[in-house]
């Protein structure tokens, strides 16, 4: 076995690495530019797999919704200044609470842009991206 | 050698993966409680183990020890419903893949290739689980910074895996005593 004198990769490696590189490269361009500068007013928030909001928040309005689907499944949001977060919430990684505050200023720059999902207990928050006219 | 001690020993191989991918993946999970990172972002150490016994087992026993994981996680998960559904769906388009490529570049794709293409086709088939089941097409857009995630995660378990089939290979390798 000559293992030890492998090179680290072959050269497709190289080419599949780099071909997923490039898809994501042009896709995150793409998604950039569309949408960009859009008018926030509003936010959605979705329970579970309904296409319908659950209810509709005006970020200009300060307020903390709780969340109570029952069986200790429960989400606090907030809306500050302009901004939407994940407060709190009872899922076990709390992943959604460290996606932060999102707002017309900085969905752009983040990775789930105007996204705030929470997995486990199905919630999600979209911000309403208006066309400006 | 016989049929049966080959069989026995790779039943044996096949236990101690499932038991591995378990034990990783839950601790992965704890890890990640302390870690800001973004949904969907992680190490995949679990994933790994998969990607040894493609290498070691071929793939039927790859395919049973995929839904041992995922079955066994999702028992271990408070959240059993949403949980299995994600790495169901994660963990059949990651395995076909893999499988596929492995077939496909006999020769000219390594582990860390075979690896790479796993971690991509697992954040998309988990992503595409996410936006079926929340009914929320729009969050595909996450889909391009996870494929980054599964470049730099898939070079460094495939790496890892590299090394760890070197030393798996020596002891009770296929054809030797």
């Amino acid at each position: 076995m000559n293992e030890d004198k492998a090179p680290l990769m072959k050269r497709k490696d190289v080419w599949i690495i780099l071909a997923v590189l490039l898809v994501a490269v042009v896709g995150m361009t793409v998604v950039w530019l569309s949408g960009r500068g859009a008018n926030v007013s509003r936010a959605r928030i979705f329970l579970g797999s309904g296409s319908e909001p659950y209810q509709v928040v005006n970020l200009n309005e300060d307020q903390v919704i709780e969340i109570d689907q029952g069986s200790g499944v429960v989400n606090h949001i907030e809306v500050k200044d302009g901004a939407i977060r994940m407060l709190d919430s009872t899922c076990p990684d709390k992943r959604c609470v460290y996606q932060g505050e999102m707002s017309a200023e900085n969905y752009e720059q983040r990775a789930m842009r105007h996204w705030i999902v929470c997995l486990p207990n199905q919630v999600t928050i979209e911000l309403a991206l208006e066309e400006e006219r | 050698m016989s049929k049966t001690s080959l069989s026995t020993r790779k039943l044996t191989r096949l236990a101690l993966l499932a038991a591995a991918a378990v034990v990783l993946g839950y601790t992965e999970g704890l890890l990640v409680a302390f870690m800001p990172l973004p949904p969907g972002i992680k190490l995949g150490l679990a994933n790994t183990v998969l990607l040894y016994s493609i290498y070691l087992l071929g793939p039927g026993y790859s395919v049973v020890l995929m839904l041992l994981k995922v079955v066994l996680t999702g028992f271990m998960s408070g959240n059993i419903f949403a949980a299995f559904f994600y790495s169901m769906g994660g963990g059949i388009l990651s395995l076909t893949m893999m499988l596929l490529a492995k077939k496909l570049g006999r020769d000219s794709i390594s582990i860390v290739g075979v690896s790479v293409v796993g971690a991509l086709f697992h954040n998309v088939g988990q992503i595409l689980v996410a936006a079926l089941i929340m009914n929320t097409p729009g969050l595909m857009v996450y889909v391009f910074p996870l494929m980054i995630a599964a470049v730099v995660t898939g070079v460094i378990t495939g790496l890892a895996g590299k090394q760890v089939i070197r030393v798996l290979r020596l002891p009770g390798a296929e054809g030797q005593g």
